[in-house]
Formats: structure tokens, sequence, C-alpha cells
């Protein structure tokens, strides 16, 4: 009787045996595939926490003759790294007048002075949001009516409730913008949105004129563009705030950024932003540093369980050893059994657990999901209460976290478990194999 | 014989089987005990990373409801300020790191010898924050300005002073120089000495225009000064509500508690909530939350399937090692002694190898998260396995091997002694 | 007066094979019995019935005038009858006299050292002794248990003829002198012809073969065709 059919019988027959192994490989094999796909889930998570803490740099190009061209937006936004939220922002300074061309009143109370030139002149502020302008996020200003500007191109133009009482303009008037030096160089442009200020201004009585709030005007991005640098068709910005993936990764993604062509980077400002990463940095470092540690601790003490209870197995079969040395089945081939047996089993083992670890992967991402549904609306619910007008959650597009068992992770775990199965068994076997076959036989219980 | 010395005996002579299912216990012990360590220590790390979002509230007037006076600047409220016993109250609920207010003002400074401290513009006035306590300033907390010499301005400090470096290097002054500062040297106020105790770096680009909105914006940032709120009431002695505080920022230890604090803020009865309103700022905590918590669930999740897989490990191991001992069953019931007296024997036996394993993997989780502590620093020393994680294990661990000796031997003990002893191996 | 009654006992495995039909048979105490058979007859059976390792499908078994299934499986195997097997059955991690100790309360040496047994090998690992040191062990143990059945099956299946012989007389011994139950299952006719009651089980049938009126003072057994004076109690 050859070995494999020794090794066949013995596993069909011992079913009690073979089942308790097969269930024992099974559970390491899941586990271990469970702790991979959760260890790269965290990854994941990881990399969003980095991510979320929305570390940017900005380019200052407002000393520059033309600005930032609108190709070089486009080459930077292909830089390896970048998370693809930006802002493009402009601004500039412009006189005001009706469609037919008549200016327009602006409020000099409370200004410092009134510059010369600037007498019915006010600031114009250009964002790709306008929503997101720091008069709207940090200054305390609110629209009241139309909607805020978020296309880059369009004439439009959102202006103070007082401006538009003041003049008579509403919503869907157009009026003209026109270089403050140059007051032929005029556009026109759509009032596409009334805003108002909920705070004082605490510059009165210190501001010129044109920085007034009731003098502030928000525009497109091209329209900035062309009064600032008498661009048509193609929109130039003074100002870009991008995005980075992973915080970590600014000054790299900044060196690279200062080798693209276009621009002369010498006199720009770029100023990274990613204070609130290098608070949690350390921190951070630490919870991934955790779960690599439980990874690290799971894998060593599996396999060590795995090594003793290969042991423990082999252990009970030392009267069968005896047998078949006595029966003058040599050494080699009775180990060769042995390990037949185990990787057979292992094997199967490996098949199912990717089954089991699959499904519960599965399971811990959708639990992961429903939690996230939950504590969104109670974020919502808590702060509720201490402020009126919560904006909902900023989308910062996360990518979703998915707890998958992942080919490499699978490949890895057979290729571990085989050479695990083989080694303790052979480990396993090696004193009983230096005995004696009568001392075997004797020492059988 | 009872079974107590059977049991005994059994674990001693057959010790190279009680060594196995020993190493097993110990080694599946570890393993539970450095997961629990580790989740706590997961627990921790993450109020760690919650607690450098910089999550915060704000204590302002309520203009709203209170009432309105008019003099020569215009009308103003007639709001009550904040006071700093307000302060002390609030900064000493559970959960607040740190809390600042300040008044600002722009006055003028001097050194020793009379001259004038310059600044960037002609004017020679620097737009300072009279702060309580200067860490926790806005400029700060948002990393805009990073201190990189001397100390920050505190409660118990009563005339420091913060320049900007350039100003310092300009104005060739160091830490410890004592400078004094007047309010306006065109009006009589009075002159206040204090000691320059700290040097802040400008780390933001103040020529974007994106702050425009803010009064301070017509500041270099070189030229802002951060000094003793008591130094700035005595420069402003003369301005009657000008040196009193308008609002106040409290920075929590951990941005998932900030509702709890302020909810606890607010049920204290000694302020009239009225006057005052409160807002919480947690934007950074709210855009990682959600990454964060995911963190903190897988690990969780890890430890539970670590926790689960252990205890199916432990049934095994002892199922395996129960069923090895039929013949053994078999002939003690033979010669006549009862099964619960058999089974008694076994549990005796497990738990004679856990009573020495699990005190055993407690000492070897301690140096596991040791060994780790090395290895990965200041992470891994939140890692500590502590003797309730002990404790735990130790009784849970006991239930379940007792529990896995009476479910393995189920199979056995359900067979009439006949059959045993001709099933035997 | 006999200690062991066996009444109408039937056994079968899994419901089908009928192994015993309706057996009966009493024993007494101070004598040796024989139950002879072919192989798979289900001599070990009976002898298992018995001793109680295993409850009959059908009938009775009486112990001093009690069914065991009524008395407890578990306290006639503790409190009257004592086990013998072919294969020694000692526990491996007790030494002889911890074996011999495992039912018994008497000291375990001067028994061991009656069967034979030094006080060196007494202390020794059970699995390091001889085939016929370790059945005198497991004899021992029986007899140290004070029951008053002793029940052997093929005692001296492993043994070589001397040590065999040896294990006879001691069992005969066990019998006469010590006033026990000896009841052998075997297939040897060496025992066979020095028990005093011989039985054959045959189709699940039990038949006297053998009786001897007097074992004590009677070294060889003699055949004794009286089969029917053994089934009065059917």
């Amino acid at each position: 009787m050859n070995l494999c059919k020794r090794a066949c019988l013995y596993s069909i027959r011992k079913k009690g045996k073979t089942l308790t192994l097969l269930a024992f490989l099974l559970v390491m094999a899941t586990l271990m595939l469970t702790c991979l796909s959760i260890q790269s889930a965290t990854e994941t998570a990881n990399a969003n926490i980095k991510k979320a803490l929305l570390g940017y740099f900005t380019i200052n190009a407002k000393t520059l003759e033309s600005g930032i061209p609108e190709d070089t937006v486009s080459q930077i936004l292909d830089v390896d790294g970048l998370s693809g939220r930006y802002t493009l922002r402009s601004y500039t300074y412009a006189a005001y007048f009706d469609a037919d061309g008549n200016l327009l009143e602006i409020n000099t109370e409370g200004a410092a002075q009134v510059p010369e030139g600037y007498e019915n002149a006010g600031r114009v502020v250009a964002n790709s949001n306008s929503q997101e302008d720091s008069y709207f996020t940090d200054g305390g200003f609110e629209m009241v009516e139309g909607n805020p500007i978020t296309t880059e191109a369009g004439s439009q133009v959102l202006i103070h409730e007082k401006f538009a009482q003041r003049n008579g303009l509403s919503v869907g008037d157009t009026m003209l913008l026109g270089n403050v030096e140059d007051k032929d160089k005029t556009i026109p442009v759509t009032v596409a949105g009334i805003f108002t200020n909920t705070e004082e201004q605490d510059s009165i009585g210190m501001a010129p004129s044109y920085d007034l709030y009731d003098n502030i005007v928000f525009t497109d991005l091209s329209t900035a563009s062309f009064l600032l640098y008498g661009t048509e068709g193609t929109t130039n910005v003074q100002y870009g705030d991008f995005y980075v993936n992973d915080p970590d990764e600014l000054e790299r993604i900044m060196t690279d950024v200062q080798e693209l062509d276009g621009v002369d980077w010498e006199n720009c400002t770029l100023t990274r932003y990613d204070n609130d990463y290098q608070n949690a940095k350390e921190s951070l470092e630490g919870l991934q540093n955790i779960v690599f540690i439980a990874i690290a601790v799971v894998s060593v003490i599996c396999f060590l369980v795995l090594a003793l209870f290969l042991t423990l197995r082999l252990r009970g079969r030392i009267h069968e050893t005896g047998v078949y040395l006595a029966m003058g089945i040599s050494k080699g081939s009775v180990l060769l059994q042995y390990l037949l047996e185990v990787i057979l089993v292992a094997a199967i083992a490996l098949f199912i657990s990717f089954g089991t670890s699959t499904a519960i992967s599965h399971q811990i991402g959708s639990s992961l999901l429903s939690q996230v549904t939950s504590e969104t609306y109670e974020t919502v619910d808590l702060t509720g209460e201490n402020e009126a007008a919560q904006e909902p959650t900023e989308d910062l597009g996360l990518a979703e976290i998915e707890v998958a068992v992942s080919a490499e992770d699978y490949a890895l775990v057979w290729a571990f478990g085989m050479v695990l199965c083989v080694a303790s068994t052979a480990l396993a076997a090696y004193p009983i194999m230096k005995m004696k076959p009568k001392s075997i036989l004797s020492q059988m219980s | 014989m009872n079974l107590g010395i059977r049991a005994i005996l059994y674990s001693a002579r057959k010790w190279k089987k009680t060594l196995l299912v020993f190493c097993l216990l110990l080694a599946i012990t570890t393993l539970v005990l450095s997961g629990l360590a580790i989740a706590d220590a997961q627990e921790e790390q993450a109020e760690e990373v919650r607690g450098t979002t910089g999550a915060s509230f704000t204590v302002e007037r309520n203009l709203s409801t209170g009432g309105w006076a008019s003099g020569n600047g215009g009308s103003y409220s007639t709001q009550e300020f904040i006071t700093e016993e307000m302060l002390q109250e609030i900064g000493s609920v559970d959960g607040i790191a740190g809390y600042d207010a300040a008044v600002v003002s722009m006055p003028y400074y001097y050194t020793q010898s009379g001259e004038s401290i310059v600044t960037e513009d002609v004017n020679n006035s620097f737009y300072t924050y009279g702060s309580l306590n200067s860490e926790y300033n806005e400029l700060f907390v948002s990393g805009r300005f990073e201190l990189v010499e001397g100390t920050h301005i505190t409660e118990d400090m009563p005339n420091g002073l913060i320049l900007s470096r350039d100003r310092a290097e300009k104005n060739g002054l160091k830490l410890g120089d004592k400078v004094s500062g007047i309010n306006n040297p065109y009006a009589d106020d009075p002159e206040v000495e204090m000691e320059l105790v700290g040097i802040f770096d400008v780390l933001a680009d103040k020529d974007d225009e994106a702050t425009m909105y803010d009064a301070a914006t017509l500041w270099d940032y070189t030229d802002y000064a951060f000094c003793s709120y008591n130094a700035m009431k005595e420069m402003a002695v003369n301005y009657e509500d000008g040196s009193k505080l308008q609002e106040a920022h409290f920075f929590v230890e951990d941005a998932a508690q900030l509702d709890n604090v302020i909810a606890e803020v607010q049920n204290i009865s000694s302020i009239n909530w009225d006057n005052f309103i409160i807002t919480a700022n947690d934007e950074v905590y709210q855009n990682i939350s959600s990454a964060l918590s995911d963190t903190g669930t897988l690990i969780t999740t890890l430890i539970v399937v670590i926790t689960a897989v252990s205890m199916v490990l432990i049934i095994l191991i002892l199922s395996m090692s129960i069923r090895s001992r039929k013949r053994e069953t078999g002939i003690l019931l033979a010669v006549g002694i009862a099964k619960p007296a058999v089974i008694l024997q076994y549990v005796l036996e497990t738990l004679l190898i856990a009573v020495v394993a699990f005190p055993l993997a407690y000492l070897s989780s301690k140096q596991v998260a040791g060994t780790l502590g090395t290895l990965f620093g200041k992470a891994a020393e939140n890692v500590i396995v502590t003797p309730e994680h002990f404790m735990l294990v130790a009784i849970v661990g006991g239930i379940l091997l007792v529990a896995a000796v009476l479910v393995s031997s189920i199979s056995t003990m359900r067979l009439k002694p006949k059959q045993i002893l001709s099933q035997m191996e | 007066m006999s200690i062991m009654e066996i009444k109408q006992v039937g056994y079968s495995y899994d419901n089908k094979k009928k192994v015993l039909k309706g057996v009966n048979a009493e024993m007494e105490q101070g004598k040796l019995y024989a139950i002879l058979g072919p192989s798979g007859c289900g001599k070990t059976t009976l002898l298992s019935l018995i001793g109680g390792l295993d409850s009959p499908g059908s009938g009775q078994i009486y112990f001093d005038g009690q069914d065991i299934a009524k008395t407890g499986l578990s306290d006639h195997r503790k409190n009257h009858v004592a086990f013998i097997f072919q294969a020694y059955n000692l526990i491996d991690y007790l030494t002889p006299a911890e074996n011999v100790s495992l039912t018994s309360k008497l000291p375990p040496l001067p028994i061991l050292e009656r069967l034979g047994l030094t006080k060196e090998e007494a202390k020794r690992n059970v699995l390091k002794l001889s085939g016929g040191q370790q059945q005198r062990v497991a004899i021992a143990r029986a007899l140290a248990s004070e029951a008053p059945v002793i029940l052997a099956d093929e005692p001296t299946g492993n043994l070589d003829e001397d040590t065999a012989q040896d294990i006879t007389e001691i069992l005969k011994e066990s019998a006469h002198k010590m006033n026990k139950c000896v009841v052998v299952v075997t297939h040897s006719n060496e025992l066979a012809k020095q028990a005093d009651v011989v039985f054959r089980l045959k189709k699940g049938e039990l038949q006297v073969l053998e009786r001897v009126q007097d074992g004590a003072t009677q070294p060889q057994s003699r055949r004794n065709n009286a089969p029917r004076s053994e089934r009065r109690a059917h």
C-alpha cells in the first residue's frame, strides 16, 4: 500500500480527527485572512483621516504679471497626490456702472478715506465657489437672494443688499464692471444673487471705502481675469489652494508643482497649510502602529499555536508510527504520509477559508457602513441644539472602506500556511522518528 | 485513589502532553490579553487623535438680548461682559483642556532706553492681543503662528509680551528684555512695563488676501503682538469697556465629548445664559470622525475575532486531548469510577494547567507589550495589560475551559463503557 | 447461593444482529466459571453485561438477588465486579501500585507481592513491565477492589504458555481461596479445563458443558453432561 493511499485512508477513516484538524486549520486561515483584510481596511481608514485633515498648499501669484494661467492649473491638478479638491481665487477692484454705462453709487460712510479714482469702485472677489470664500465662511456673509457663483466662467456677480438698494438693482439685472485705471475697459455682468453681512465689519473707520462690506462684489474667475489681466476666453487666477490626499506628501507635491513650466515660481509664494495634520500626525502614526502590532501579534501566535497543535496531533500517533516502522515502511515514507495528510486537509481548509473570511469581511464592511449612517445622523442632531444653521457635512471625497480579502493576502496565507504545516509536522515528527521502533511500540498508550 | 491525586499524577507523568496543552493555553491567553490591551490602547490613541483636532467652543455676548445705549462713537451694546470668574468657572469643567480670551488693542511699545519699537508700517502700533493663555489663541491654534522661543503667556503671568521674530531682531530685542507699552502715547495713557517672554514665527502667507474681511488684515503679521491680559487692562485703564472680554474660546480634551462638555457648561447656574451664546467648533473632528471611528471599529472587530477564534481553538484543543483519552476513560469506568468523577478529573487537570498558564500569560503578555514598546515607541506604550484584563481573561477563560472539557466529554460519556473499550485505540 | 443471576438476557448490535437470545445462568462465589465460544459469538458482550459495562436489550441481571439495572450500573461496577482484560488496560500514567489503589483502600504492595511482583516493579512505569506482569497488576487491581465477582476477558490471550498457566492458577486461587466468583471468557481449552463450570455460548444461547462438584478439591475439571440442570430457570 503506498503512502498516498495510506494518507487518504487515514483522513477518511479517522473522520473525527480529520475534521478536528480541518476545523483548526480553517479557523486559523480565516483568522489570518480576516486580520489581513482588516489591516488593509484600516489603511484605507487611515488614508481617509489624513485626507480629511485637509492638508493643502496655496500658490500666491499675485505679483506675477499674468497670474497662474489656466493650463498651468490643469497641469498642477495632474500632479500625483492631489485630492482633486481645489479653490482658485482672484482679488481686484472695479468701477461699477449700470447697464447704460452710468456710474453706480458706493457707500463711503465709515470709510477711513475714499482713494482717488475709487469714488465709484469696490473690491471684486472671485472664487471657484463664492460660498467657500472666507467672507462667507469666516466673515459672516450670507446669501439673501439668488444663487452663489459656482462656475469659473459666466459673467455673474453677487452684490450687497445695501448696494442693491442704493442703486435699484435686483437679481437678473445687468451691470458693468470697469477697470479702475482704464474705465473704458468694461465687462457686462448679470446680478446672480444678493448677499448681506451678519456681523459688523470691525475695520470700520480704518478701512478705505472700497473695502467696506457694502462695496464688495463677488464675481466669477473669468470676469476677474479680464479685469486683472485683460484676458478673454481664458482664465488666469491670482491664487490657488490645492488639497492633497496625504499631507505627508505635501513637500514632495509642492516641489513637483514648482518644476512645472509656464510660471515664474521664483516670484510666487507657496505656503503649506497642514497644521491640523501636523497636530494629529504623531497620534495617527500611533494608531496605525497599533493595528500593525495587533496583526503582528496575531500572526506570530497563530503560527505558534498551529505548530503546537500539529505536534499534539502527531504525538497521538506514536503507536501507529511504531507499527509502520515495524512493518518495514521507511521513516521517510511515514513522515511523507503524515505531511500529505496535513497538506490535504490544509488545502481544503484554505479553499473554504476564502469563503468564510469573505463572508466575515463582508459582515464587518456592512456594519461599518450602517455605523457611518447612524453617526452622521447623531452629529447633526446634537450640534443642531447649539448652532442654529448647521451646514450639512462636507463631502470630502473619502474612499469607501472596503473590507475584502485581496488576492495577495490569500496567496500569502496559502504560502505561509503550507510552509508552516510542513515545517511543524516535520518538527513534531522528528523526535518520534529518531526513536527505535521497539521503543516506540513500548511507549504506546 | 481520589480524583485529585489522579489529576496531579496525570499532569506530572504525562508531562509532554501537559506541556503542549500548557503552551497552547499560554499562547492563546497571551494573544487574548494582548488583544484586550491593544483594544484599550486603540481607544486611548483615538482619544489622543481627537484631542489634536482642536475642538473648541466659543462663549460670546449675546447682543440680541442685551440693551443698547448710544455714546459719541454711535450706539453700543450694554450686554454684560465675560468676567474672569466666569472663565475660571467654565474652565474648571471636566474635559476642558484650556481656554483663551483676549482684548485687542493697538498699543505702542518702547525699549528700556525709551526708543520706540518700530513696525513694518510708518505707524509703530502693534496689533496686540491682551491674552490670558496665548497658546490657545486662534493664530497659534490654526498654525499661522508658531512660538519658536520662550513660553506662551499664561494666566499667572501678569506682564508677559510675545513679539514676532522679525520685530525682535529688527529692534535688537531678546527674551527677558523689559519693554514698556502705552496704549495711546498721544493721550493720557499709563506706561506699563512688560517682559519679552516669547518670540513667534509667521508661517502663514499674510499677503494672501483671503482674510481681508478682518480688521486685523491692516497689520502685517509681523506687527502682531501678544501681551498678558493683566498688562492690557493696565494699559487700557482709561477705556471703560475697552478692557472687558467679549468672547472666550474653550478647547476640549476630547472632541467626541464636545457636546457633553457644552451641555455641562450650560448647566452652570451662576451664569445667565440668556446673555451669552455658545458656538461649537469642531470642524476638523467632524471631517475625520467617521474615518477615525472606522479605524476604531476595525480594531475592535479584530480583537473580537481574535477572542472568538481563541475560544474555538481552546475548545478544539481540549476536545482533541480528551478524545485521545478514550481508552483511559473506558478503563476508569470499567473499574467502577463514576462518570462525573472522571469528567471532574479532566476538568481538574485542565484547570491545573490553566492556573499556571494564566498568570504566566499575564507576564508574557506584559513582556510582549514591553517588547512592542521598544519596537514601536510611543504608540505601543499605551498597550498595557492591566490586572482587569487578567481578571476578565482568567474568569471567562476558566469558565470556557470547564465548558470545553464538558462539551468535549459529551461524545465519550454518551457511550456505554463497553463501546468505549471496544473503540479504544 | 448464587451471587450472579442472569435471566433471559438478550442483546443485539444496532437492533439487527441478535448476539444473545435469552441467556440464563447462575454463578456462585468460590467458583471459577469459563465461558467458551467461537470469536464474535458474544462472549465479551455477555461479560460486559454481567459487569454492567452495558445494559442488555432484554432480560435482567441480578447481583445478590437485586436487579443491577435498578441499583445502578456504575454502583455495580464500583462495588460488585472487577474486570481483567486481555489487553490488561492499566492506566499508563500510574504505577502498578497506584493502579491497584485506583479502586481500593488496601495497601497495594502485599497484594502485588503475593502475585509475584517485586517492590521495585510495583513502582515502575507499567508500560515497562512484561505482559505477564502487567496482567498480574490487572488481577491485583481486581482482587484489591474487594468485589466478590471478577470478570476476566481472555486474561491469558496475550501471554505465553507458562505465564498463562500462572495467571490461571491465580484466578483459580482467587475463586477457591478468596471465595470470589471468577468468570473467565476464553477460547483457551487449558483454562477451560481448570474451570469449575464451563459454559459454551453458541448461536446466542448459553449451555453448561462441564460441572465439577467440588472445585476446591479437584484440580482437574471433568466432563459432565448435565446441560439441562443449569437451565432450570427456563
